[in-house]
């Protein structure tokens, strides 16, 4: 069903395509912020609170920093911990999903009853207990990050690869003499592939909203590094005199998280004839 | 025999969900409970001396000393965590740091209006995500069935706090409806109930147009479709409440989901309730309020998912198992 033969021509659409660029110009700029902007904790007295100008397109805040400057910094911060957290999440959702399909029997139990203790722990009290006891430096916040969504990759990997284990061919494996390793290695992560880089948008956009949410609570990386969800409740407080301090952090991370999951439906589009991962939208 | 000493009672006298159902529910509910316990105590004890942590910064050494022999910190661990599950089970908190008196009472006050909010906010949410979801699968028009669940799709890439400055941008600072934030009574309950909601209707919309369009493709819609029924009466009839089961069951998987979002909700709006209590816990590092914040979230995270079921059960017999 879902071999080759049947994505011929399909594309990832144009969604995914918006997708794609949103994501492009993102990383780019955050990721060229030092060398296209300037100190984003460079403060300028004299033209604190300006509304958005040629100068300053995003305006300035109550300290005189550009705040186009500032968001584009912010986004280092929120990219790489979302990122990475994507990335762990991916792996042991990857990691415990094969395990459960390749060894069957209390593996698969135990790796399903974990995840059955991920939707019984709510996230924000997960963060909470860990951001407040552990500390909210990179790693904890991360670690909060990746427990909550590793689940996501899993359960769409999960399905898959139990569905392709029963297929003959990895039966006729078997009786060729491969093993686990060789089986997971040939043919299970292969298949599985187009469906992890869905998974994996998923899992990132996820993380963003959350991450950006722990920054808004004051859970998230310390001031004056700028965070974008940090920026927002920093500007809350100007809401009346100054509202473009809060809204373009927050439009930042709407627009990344959109692209996310443009180029996730696009994706799924094109590798599984439809938003497979998503419930309802079929 | 039996049945002549006592009678059969009449099929409306039954209980709709059976005794069983519940308990093992129930059952479920505590060993979360227990777990949350258990996640609690064994971040507390990762900071190496939790006594240090639940007393104010400026105490003297000797009360450091006397909250460690009280608590039992210098037991071994097992003992220790027997001593903190009887802490809990008593309710006898050591002292929050801020308030400097038992910190139980203080988190329950706060449950009301977190209930307050939380039932209007999901009372909007599904009452809109349901509408989105029967126009999504039912409606003729093509931009009925499209328009308003692409809408409420977008909303899941715009994080819920920022829905809430975005609501305060329009409504408290451009047109001066409502107030910002610290808002009292009706006027202040409308714009954190309009966010709480938008963090649900994309969930709620999704879920009940996917259960609606699997009841339609049913073979006893076909034969009511046969028979002649009026497609408005059809659906219902026989569609709607076919589907509220399924969509009550993934509601209360993502309950947590929804917690999240009035915990930032309530601290968007600065709504008292245990949610902004729990972050403003954190903040001033109030380490034995954080405690009985968490607990008492999750014990409520227990009792709506528990509540959840018994309605899921209630609409879809097929559930009672």
């Amino acid at each position: 069903m879902t071999t080759a033969t049947l994505h011929k021509g399909r594309t990832i659409g144009i969604g995914g395509w918006i997708g794609a660029g949103i994501l492009t110009v993102v990383v780019a700029a955050t990721v060229l912020a030092p060398w296209i902007t300037g100190d984003p904790l460079e403060q300028h007295l004299e033209i604190l609170l300006q509304a958005p100008s040629a100068a300053h397109p995003f305006g300035t805040d109550d300290l005189g920093r550009d705040l186009l400057t500032r968001t584009i910094h912010g986004g280092r911060t929120a990219l790489t911990i979302s990122v990475m957290s994507a990335v762990l999440a991916s792996v042991l959702g990857l990691s415990l999903a094969l395990a459960g399909a390749l060894f069957g029997g209390w593996v698969d139990a135990i790796s399903g009853r974990l995840a059955d203790v991920q939707l019984a722990v709510p996230s924000i009290v997960l963060a909470i207990v860990v951001l407040s006891f552990v500390g909210n430096s990179f790693g904890p916040i991360v670690l909060v990050l990746v427990l909550g969504s590793w689940v996501l990759t899993f359960r769409v990997v999960r399905g898959h690869a139990r569905a392709v284990i029963e297929q003959q061919y990895v039966e006729a494996a078997r009786v060729a003499g491969a093993g686990r390793a060789a089986i997971a290695w040939r043919h299970l992560i292969p298949s599985v592939l187009p469906l992890l880089a869905v998974a994996f948008t998923l899992n990132a956009s996820y993380a963003l909203l959350l991450e950006s949410s722990l920054g808004y609570l004051g859970l998230g990386v310390q001031p004056p590094q700028p965070d974008w969800g940090q920026m927002v409740a920093a500007g809350q407080a100007q809401i009346f005199t100054a509202p473009w301090i809060a809204f373009f952090p927050g439009l930042a991370v709407v627009v990344t998280s959109l692209g996310l999951q443009l180029l996730g439906d696009g994706l799924a589009e094109r590798f599984t004839g439809g938003p497979v991962t998503r419930r309802g939208t079929k | 025999m039996a049945s002549v000493l006592s009678p059969p009672l009449p099929r409306t006298f039954r209980l709709p969900v059976s005794g069983r159902y519940l308990g093992g529910r129930l059952l479920t509910g505590l060993v979360a409970v227990w777990g949350a316990i258990t996640l609690v105590f064994f971040a507390l004890y990762s900071t190496g001396n939790p006594a240090l942590l639940l007393v104010p910064p400026d105490a003297p050494p000797d009360e450091v000393e006397r909250l460690t022999r009280v608590l039992g910190f210098d037991r071994p661990i097992p003992e220790q965590y027997v001593t903190f599950l009887g802490t809990v089970l008593t309710g006898r908190f050591p002292d929050s740091i801020r308030y400097g008196e038992n910190p139980l009472p203080i988190a329950l006050e706060k449950v009301p209006a977190s209930l307050a909010l939380g039932a209007t906010g999901l009372l909007i949410g599904t009452l809109l995500g349901g509408l989105i979801g029967y126009w999504s699968a039912t409606a003729r028009s093509s931009w009925l069935r499209r328009g308003p669940l692409g809408v409420a799709v977008a909303f899941e890439s715009v994080p819920t706090f920022f829905i809430g400055i975005l609501l305060v941008l329009v409504f408290a600072v451009n047109l001066g409806w409502f107030p910002a934030t610290n808002g009292r009574g009706l006027p202040g309950l409308v714009l954190p109930a309009v966010t709480l909601a938008l963090a649900f209707i994309p969930a709620i919309a999704r879920v009940f147009r996917t259960a609606l369009l699997d009841v339609l493709q049913a073979e006893h819609i076909r034969t009511a479709r046969a028979k002649g029924l009026p497609h408005h009466l059809l659906v219902r009839r026989h569609v709607v409440a076919n589907a509220l089961g399924t969509t009550l069951n993934v509601v209360g998987i993502q309950a947590g989901v929804m917690l999240g979002g009035a915990v930032v909700t309530e601290s968007v709006f600065g709504w008292p309730g245990i949610g902004q209590l729990s972050i403003n816990a954190v903040q001033n590092r109030d380490y034995p309020l954080v405690i009985v914040c968490v607990l008492v979230i999750a014990a409520g995270f227990v009792l709506i998912n528990l509540l959840v079921d018994v309605l899921a059960a209630l609409v879809e017999p097929r559930l009672r198992s």
